[in-house]
Parts: C-alpha cells; sequence; structure tokens
C-alpha cells in the first residue's frame, strides 16, 4: 500500500472525530435553547464585550504585530532569530499564567497610578491581545517571506517610491496571508477565557466575555445553555472563516 | 555613455571595477559568482557601493565623495531579471502599464499597440503572469521597461531561463526594441555566444575585478590574459618558453606567428583555426603543422573538438562534422594541423 493511502485513514479518522463532535453537541440543543440564549441579557452582554475587546486586539495586532512580522521576514540577522523565539513565549505560555503575570504588573502602584487596568475592559482587552498577536506575527512573517523583494525593486525601476512600490507589491502580495494571520488573532481573542478572567475579573454585564459567560452556566448549572452558547461560538468562528476566504481566495496568486 | 566606478566588500569577496561604455549595446561577461550581477544591481540603485561614481550619459546618479545617490525610482534605469519579473497580481495590461502610471507619463495609445503587437502580447493583455510562458514574460518584462523610456537598460541574464528556439526569438526582438528605442544596454551573461553575439563593447569581470574592457573584436581576438582566453573560447593555450623575432618555442615546437608583444607569457589559438590536414595531400606549403594522434573526440551538434597529442602538447581542433565522417577519424587516429599563424595571439599571466 502506498503511503498516502495509508494516511489516508488516520485523516478520515480525525476528520470523523472533529465532525462528531461538533454535531453531537448540535445534537444535543434545540431551536428553543438558542432562543432562550438571546434573550439572556448577560450573555448579550458577554456577546458586545467579547467582540469590542478581540477587535481591540486586533487593532493592536494589526498595529505592532504586522509590521514586526516584515521586520523578521526581512531581516536576517540574529536578533531576528531571536524575537522569533521571544514571540513563542506567548504561545507556549498557558493563557491563566499569563493572566496571573499581568495581573501581578497591572497591580503595580506605578502602573496603578496612570491607569487602573484590573477588572477592566483595557485590561481584558490588553490580555488578549498578548495571547493573540503572536499568531499575526508569524503569519505575516511567513506572508512577507514568501514575497521577493525584487518585486518592489522593479516596481522602483518603474517609477514608483519606496511606499508605493511596497504598497502595490509586498503588501498586495501577502495582504490574504496576513489577514488570515488576524482572524486567527480575532479568534483566539474571542475565545480566550483563563487571561481575561483573571485580568478582567469576569465581573457580568462588565468584563465578562463568551467563554466566561459559558463557564459560569455550566458552574450554575445551565448546561443546555451553555452548550447552546458554545455552538454559538462554533459557527461565528466558522463562518468568519467561511467569509474570508470567500472574499480573499478569490484569484489565487502564484508567487 | 555609461561609467561605473564601484568598490564593494561582502564577507569575504569585494568588487572593485571602473567601466566605461561608450556604446549602446554593452556585455557584462563572468563566470557565475564573478560580481557582474551585483555591479549591475549596484548601478540599478538596489544597493550602495561602499563608494563609487555611476554617471549615465552625463547625469550622476551616485557619486559617494559629494554625497549624491538618486534614489531607483529616479534614476530612470530600466532592470530585467531573469525571475520574478512581472507582479503576479496584475494583469499583462497592468504590469505593462505599470510605470507608465506611476511616472504619471501621458500614454501614447498607437504605440502602446504597435508595440504589443509586434511582441505578439495582443491577445494576453487580460491574461495573469502564471498563464504566460516565460518567453511571453520577457516580453511583457521588456516592453514594460521600455515604455517608462529609460536611459539605460540592465538585463541580468534575462533569457537563460528560456529554451534555445525562444531565446533567439527573444534576442532578435530585444535587437530591434532597443535599436528603435535608441536605449543603451547593459547585458550581463556567463554565455560566450550570447556575449559574443549582443556585444559592441565587453567587459570582462573576475573575482569581482574587471580584467579587460573594450570594443568586442578587441577583447574577443586579443585577450589579456590566459584565464580571459580560456573564458573566450581560446581552448589552446601555450606557455611560450622562448619568444623569437616573429616565432615562438613551446616545448618541442616553434610556431611562426604575426603579431606578438614581447612580454608574451602565454600564447592563445582557438580551435576553429587549428585546421585539421589531408594526409593524401601536399602538406608541405602549410604553417605550423602538428602531427599527432587523437585522444578523444568530441561531437557537437555544430563541429566536432578534437583534442590530439604530439609529444608532451595538446593540441584542440574544431572541425566540422562531416569531415569527421568522410576522414574516419576515432580514437587513436593519426592526424596533421596547422595553426594559422595570424591567429595566434597571446597575453601575459
Amino acid at each position: 500500500m502506498k503511503l498516502t493511502k495509508f494516511s489516508l485513514i488516520p485523516a478520515i479518522l480525525l476528520v470523523a472525530f472533529v465532525l462528531f463532535v461538533i454535531i453531537w453537541g448540535f445534537l444535543g440543543v434545540s431551536f428553543g435553547d438558542f432562543k432562550k440564549l438571546f434573550s439572556d441579557g448577560e450573555f448579550l452582554s458577554a456577546v458586545v464585550f467579547g467582540l469590542e475587546t478581540s477587535f481591540v486586539s486586533v487593532a493592536l495586532s494589526c498595529l505592532f504585530a504586522v509590521p514586526t512580522g516584515f521586520l523578521l521576514a526581512r531581516s536576517d540577522r540574529f536578533l531576528a532569530k531571536v524575537l522569533d523565539a521571544v514571540f513563542d513565549v506567548p504561545i507556549i505560555i498557558p493563557p491563566l499564567i499569563v493572566g496571573v503575570l499581568l495581573l501581578n504588573i497591572f497591580d503595580n502602584s506605578f502602573i496603578a497610578k496612570f491607569y487602573s487596568f484590573v477588572f477592566t475592559f483595557w485590561g481584558a482587552a490588553i490580555a488578549q491581545f498578548f495571547i493573540a498577536f503572536p499568531f499575526t506575527v508569524k503569519a505575516s512573517k511567513s506572508a512577507f517571506e514568501l514575497v521577493s523583494p525584487v518585486y518592489e525593486r522593479i516596481a522602483m525601476t518603474l517609477g514608483a517610491n519606496y511606499y508605493k512600490s511596497f504598497y502595490d507589491t509586498t503588501f498586495k502580495l501577502a495582504k490574504n496571508s496576513i489577514l488570515s494571520g488576524l482572524v486567527l488573532s480575532w479568534l483566539r481573542s474571542l475565545g480566550e477565557f483563563g487571561a481575561t478572567l483573571i485580568v478582567g475579573g469576569g465581573i457580568a454585564y462588565k468584563t465578562e466575555n463568551i467563554p466566561i459567560n459559558i463557564y459560569l452556566k455550566i458552574m450554575e448549572g445551565n448546561f443546555k445553555e451553555g452548550l447552546a452558547a458554545s455552538l454559538f461560538v462554533v459557527l461565528i468562528a466558522f463562518f468568519s472563516v467561511l467569509l474570508i476566504k470567500l472574499i480573499f481566495g478569490k484569484n489565487k496568486v502564484r508567487l | 555613455m555609461i561609467e561605473a566606478v564601484l568598490k564593494k566588500a561582502f564577507g569575504n569577496f569585494s568588487i572593485d571595477v571602473e567601466i566605461r561604455y561608450s556604446g549602446f549595446r554593452n556585455v557584462l561577461f563572468g563566470v557565475s559568482g564573478s560580481g557582474k550581477s551585483s555591479v549591475l544591481k549596484m548601478i540599478a540603485g538596489f544597493y550602495k557601493p561602499d563608494s563609487g561614481r555611476i554617471i549615465a550619459n552625463d547625469r550622476v546618479l551616485l557619486d559617494t565623495k559629494n554625497g549624491i545617490d538618486i534614489p531607483i525610482y529616479r534614476r530612470h534605469i530600466g532592470y530585467i531579471p531573469q525571475d520574478y519579473t512581472l507582479f503576479p497580481h496584475m494583469d499583462v495590461e497592468a504590469n505593462l502599464l505599470y510605470g507608465v502610471k506611476a511616472k504619471g507619463l501621458k500614454l501614447y495609445k498607437e504605440r502602446f499597440y504597435f508595440l504589443v503587437k509586434l511582441t505578439g502580447l495582443k491577445n494576453l493583455l487580460k491574461a495573469y503572469p502564471n498563464q504566460l510562458s516565460g518567453g511571453q514574460k520577457q516580453r511583457v518584462s521588456l516592453v514594460r521597461s521600455l515604455l517608462v523610456e529609460p536611459d539605460i537598460l540592465l538585463l541580468d541574464e534575462p533569457f537563460s531561463a528560456l529554451d534555445r528556439p525562444i531565446r533567439d526569438e527573444l534576442k532578435e526582438l530585444l535587437f530591434e526594441l532597443l535599436e528603435s528605442f535608441k536605449v543603451p544596454a547593459i547585458f550581463v551573461t556567463h554565455d560566450l555566444e550570447e556575449a559574443y553575439e549582443f556585444s559592441d563593447e565587453i567587459a570582462i569581470l573576475e573575482n569581482g575585478g574587471l580584467t579587460q574592457l573594450g570594443k568586442r573584436e578587441e577583447v574577443f581576438f586579443n585577450p589579456k590574459s590566459r584565464s580571459i582566453a580560456k573564458l573566450l573560447g581560446f581552448k589552446n593555450v601555450f606557455e611560450i618558453d622562448e619568444l623569437k623575432d616573429g616565432e615562438i618555442v613551446v616545448k618541442d615546437f616553434s610556431f611562426k606567428v604575426e603579431h606578438l608583444a614581447s612580454n608574451c607569457k602565454f600564447a592563445f589559438i582557438r580551435p576553429e583555426d587549428v585546421l585539421l590536414l589531408r594526409m593524401d595531400r601536399d602538406i608541405s606549403d602549410k604553417e605550423n603543422v602538428v602531427f599527432g594522434e587523437v585522444l578523444k573526440l568530441f561531437k557537437k551538434p555544430s563541429g566536432a573538438l578534437l583534442k590530439i597529442k604530439s609529444n608532451d602538447l595538446i593540441v584542440y581542433s574544431k572541425v566540422s562534422l562531416h569531415v569527421i565522417d568522410k576522414m574516419d577519424i576515432k580514437n587513436g587516429t593519426k592526424v596533421a594541423v596547422s595553426l594559422k599563424k595570424e591567429a595566434i595571439v597571446c597575453g601575459g599571466k
């Protein structure tokens, strides 16, 4: 048997595993459970809070993580390698521990003098940013690495200045992959639990996001509602990715 | 007129050249790693030399002494590399017009369509680069760079990735376009035949240094040194033991020569100028005759190369294939060759 045929078996099993888990979830809830969910004010407030904090997290990633990815892709210096390893840290530390470390900083009297991050919107957003930005750095890095700098140079020989040549070639060619990195960062932020709970406190109607809401529902014994909320997140994630793929997946450019 | 005086040190390699071209079709010739591509990139402005001066048609593009460094986009230099030439996310038309738009030039529609037709791109304007063949891509690249009317066109082995028939076609097109646009060009290549075909003037680069520069015929028929002679296809390089009046001594042989400077150390002759003699004829009137035995026969479509040994001397001779058949030459055949005296040139080092 060919190796590719052989590896078909584990692949099929994995797909079945994923589908089974999700489908079984949907079988466990009824339409009424979803309806009940959307009349739950605390849940809706958690959705809004989750969307807002995760958008802040993504905006910060756009601002900081995309240029950093560009730097990592273009410089082959020792520093770039070190930085690359540093950006693995937020991914490998458990989110709960990130929360503890951030709380430790925000609790510092010097920082507290300027702004009190603990149990606030910005505290939660920054915690999510910390955990989610490396996905954008890594996606941007590999996106920029795939585009040869020759395109920019050629655009310049044709009269485009530094910024225009970058925007017209490298940026446009890397855009879709960067965007998928941002979507990953966003979904990571939206589903963030540990750090958001520790830093934000999970206060109802104030710093409670969707996963925290789900956790509380289940702790209170409302398993059905928790399950419906979970499946709602699955749907959001699925349709976001699908939408992005539909919009940006067209006329795929071969580099 | 193009002048490039450049010094640049890379880790364990350095470039130090003074190139002055006065004509239109200029070649930068050298083996891979000789630094020719780096020289070209510095002229284009992709990176800066440690020190130097670049002047194109009286316009100073770089002068490190006086702090002048015109950015790439104002140098008016076209650049065509071997790969990565077209913007993959734009169709052919957008690629062609990119420079015209970026520079805000007026587009002469008639000329555009004339060029597009001439280069066979008329029906491909809406195609994307990944739908084009290598030859078509380079056509687009060529037209695109010419549409912005550059002062100089730099070509960095633009055809080396292409198949031979396509390469020949494109060369013809390139010559035609350069002629009609009156753009001086620098063509980088490691292919001897291409270098010869393209050049009015040729510069030879070895190990980051310029070793010879001159008109084509001058360089091709009078290489300065042994290494240049080898680069230029002089397969026969003999160390001169003694230099007499109109004669050189090489090992046990003495050859009549025409023009030799007194500082000659090596004599060169192309295998094409080593003529195979017919043994059944009287050869007493032939010059510089060497009798020997064929050690090895290399056949190519363009002719056969004979490696002939006579005592300690190895001589290469290029002969057309039908002669090989007719004279029934094989390894071991005894032959006689004549070294054309006017074709023997010499150089130092």
